[in-house]
């Protein structure tokens, strides 16, 4: 698959999944996606919510992490 | 701990496991980016391990705990310098004493590991070691994607504000 044709499809996929509590990703999350696609495809729809919203949440919580160091 | 990890337990899990368990390793690429505060984001982790079997063992033996599975059986992973663990989580593991970049330059994983920083959550029991800012703009050199360019600015950028006097 190439690169635009992943990026319709997460961006339909992640856009019209009305599941919460993730709401569309931001480009940064989408270049995440495209990055790991041949891994994370081969998840059904509902799990692949939970681990894009899993790594929102870890992403949240490394950032909070972080402030620790400055 | 789901209720205080925001539902992410299992990656939060993984890596107290390591700590506990004294793996030398430590988390490279963009999860320790963000952890060095750059606003980027991944789906997967990127592990730096110290590739002596003993310490190999230890690092599969608590994968293994957590439902993560190697992309190679034992007797090949003795060959290969990387592989993948994975379930729903996804985590590259490089198994290599040193990285040599295209300038001749060697990065050894003893003197990153030395260098590395500990980032702690005490309530959770969880320690996390990720590279020095310089060893970890080093290692992004190793890449040669656009994005990997942007995080070595993005670090520079995050290194000078680090070494400017407090208040100027």
């Amino acid at each position: 698959m190439d690169a635009r044709t992943a990026d319709a499809e997460v961006t339909s996929f992640f856009v019209a999944d009305p599941l919460p509590p993730c709401p569309p990703l931001t480009a940064e999350e989408r270049a995440a996606f495209l990055d790991n696609y041949r891994w994370f495809s081969k998840f059904p729809p509902l799990q692949k919510l939970r681990i894009a919203y899993r790594q929102r949440q870890v992403a949240l919580y490394f950032q909070r992490l972080s402030r620790g160091i400055r | 701990m789901e209720s205080d990890s925001g539902g992410f337990q299992r990656e939060i899990e993984l890596l107290i496991a390591l700590g506990r368990a004294g793996v030398r390793y430590v988390l490279i690429g963009r999860q320790a980016c963000i952890l060095h505060g750059l606003p980027v984001h991944s789906f997967d982790y990127d592990f730096w391990v110290h590739p002596d079997p003993a310490n190999l063992d230890a690092l599969l033996r608590e994968a293994d705990a957590l439902g993560l599975v190697p992309s190679v059986d034992r007797d090949r992973m003795r060959s290969v310098p990387f592989f993948h663990l994975e379930n729903d989580t996804k985590v590259d593991v490089w198994k290599v004493r040193e990285f040599l970049l295209a300038t001749g330059e060697r990065i050894e994983f003893d003197e990153v590991h030395a260098r590395r920083m500990d980032l702690r959550d005490e309530e959770k029991g969880l320690v996390i070691p990720i590279p020095a800012i310089e060893d970890l703009i080093l290692l992004k050199r190793l890449g040669k994607r656009p994005k990997d360019e942007e995080d070595i600015k993005g670090l520079q950028a995050i290194l000078e504000q680090r070494r400017r006097p407090q208040g100027s």
